[in-house]
């Protein structure tokens, strides 16, 4: 829009805030470069496909591999997807990590979502970043960490928590740790579903269940996960 | 895991700012925040590394960081979040025990979490794009069997989370004035 005229990009401005919030999503949707390649009218280097999300190779890459997860549907941010959709995207997104592990046999990935201009969000289609990583990349996104009051910590918390419970319908007992149901799917788990159990209640070791996982995963990952310890 | 910290948050041993808890996901405040509200959610169980989290839990846990964020959006008045898994210590992890970091964004935060981009030739590409491809191979078969196995999709998360039966607390149609549709319109 930068190489606009004056007089073009005003009228554009002006209709863009006439248009409903409908409208406008249309009108996204027209303009949007990743609708394109998602109906393949763009080409692009696709690596996976199903019915609802794609992942292409970004062509502005942190890294060789870095991977872009979209859903086919235009949605601007995350809080627009629903919410079956966010989950099979998290789960495509950790196959897909897993991918780049193994086929590039690097040493990490970083999963990236920018929600706003002001989080780094630059197209107009909501997507999910896997960028492959090696020590000493200097690649960045390091996140600072920086000396706060634990008073200043507790009012924010309760200030979100205030909104998240709003959002659940969800009432003050979940600050304790109210448990609700406790899924018995893990048969080396000793823990009878029960609810309102205290908050303290050890979770007895899962140790079978992690090496089966771990063995599926075979070499890359064990290495990945192992890496910690050395 | 004996001495992981998140381990040691889940059980309780450790003082923790708890903001939400199910069977499955424990959230609390990050004691050194990147931003004010910077949040870290991670699984009861211990598991390593993103990869060796089961699938049902992962599409759980990315859903609640989309409740987590637009509880941040709305109370705290901020224009945007990150929602950064680092995976690996290459990729800056520093506990052995996966963790999803919601963080507040303003314009102008200071917050370097952009990258610059690197020119990866047409033949990289192409040998990156064939290896991928051909490792991303069984995933759209996996996750449909495991749906299969599940008799649905997803219904096990459900169970215990009563907010999942609740409409959404996004509408389709937004306001003009929704903070949503505003950050819509800033995107240029």
């Amino acid at each position: 829009m930068s190489e606009m005229p004056e007089a073009q990009r005003r009228a554009l401005m002006e209709k863009l805030e006439k248009m409903s919030p409908e409208e406008l999503r249309e009108f996204q949707k027209k303009q949007c470069i990743f609708c394109q390649i998602s109906s393949n009218k763009v080409k692009s280097k696709k690596v996976y496909e199903d019915e609802k999300v794609f992942a292409v190779l970004d062509i502005n890459p942190a890294s060789k591999g870095h991977l872009l997860v979209l859903p086919k549907e235009h949605y601007a941010i995350l809080p627009q997807v629903p919410e079956e959709e966010i989950k099979h995207l998290g789960i495509v997104t950790k196959q897909l990590s897993q991918a780049v592990l193994r086929g590039l046999k690097v040493h990490g990935t970083t999963i990236f979502i920018a929600n706003g201009t002001a989080a780094g969000q630059r197209a107009q289609h909501f997507m999910m970043h896997i960028i492959p990583r090696e020590e000493h990349d200097n690649i960045g996104i390091v996140l600072p960490q920086k000396k706060v009051k634990e008073s200043e910590i507790t009012d924010i918390r309760e200030l979100i928590q205030a909104k998240l419970n709003e959002q659940l319908g969800i009432k003050k007992e979940i600050i304790k740790g109210h448990k609700e149901h406790s899924a018995p799917e893990k048969a080396d788990v000793h823990e009878p579903a029960e609810e309102a159990k205290p908050k303290k209640q050890k979770q007895e070791k899962k140790s079978t269940k992690k090496k089966t996982a771990e063995k599926e995963d075979s070499v890359s990952l064990d290495d990945i996960a192992g890496l910690f310890n050395g | 895991m004996a001495d992981c910290e998140f381990c040691s948050i889940v059980h309780g041993d450790f003082d923790s700012e708890e903001i939400y808890s199910d069977d499955k996901l424990l959230a609390v405040m990050h004691l050194k925040p990147a931003a004010a509200g910077h949040i870290l959610l991670f699984t009861k169980e211990h598991h390593s590394i993103l990869e060796q989290v089961p699938d049902d839990i992962v599409g759980h846990a990315f859903s609640v960081a989309n409740k987590i964020s637009s509880a941040i959006f709305e109370s705290l008045g901020v224009q945007g979040t990150n929602i950064i898994v680092e995976n690996g210590t290459a990729a800056g992890q520093q506990i052995p025990h996966f963790s999803m970091h919601i963080v507040p964004r303003t314009e102008n935060d200071g917050l370097k979490l952009d990258w610059k981009p690197k020119h990866v030739s047409d033949d990289d590409n192409d040998v990156a794009l064939f290896q991928l491809k051909h490792e991303a191979e069984g995933i759209s078969a996996s996750i449909h069997t495991a749906h299969e196995a599940h008799g649905g999709h997803a219904e096990h998360s459900e169970q215990h989370d009563q907010a999942e039966h609740k409409p959404q607390a996004v509408p389709k149609v937004l306001d003009k004035n929704d903070y949503r549709m505003k950050q819509v319109r800033r995107i240029p």
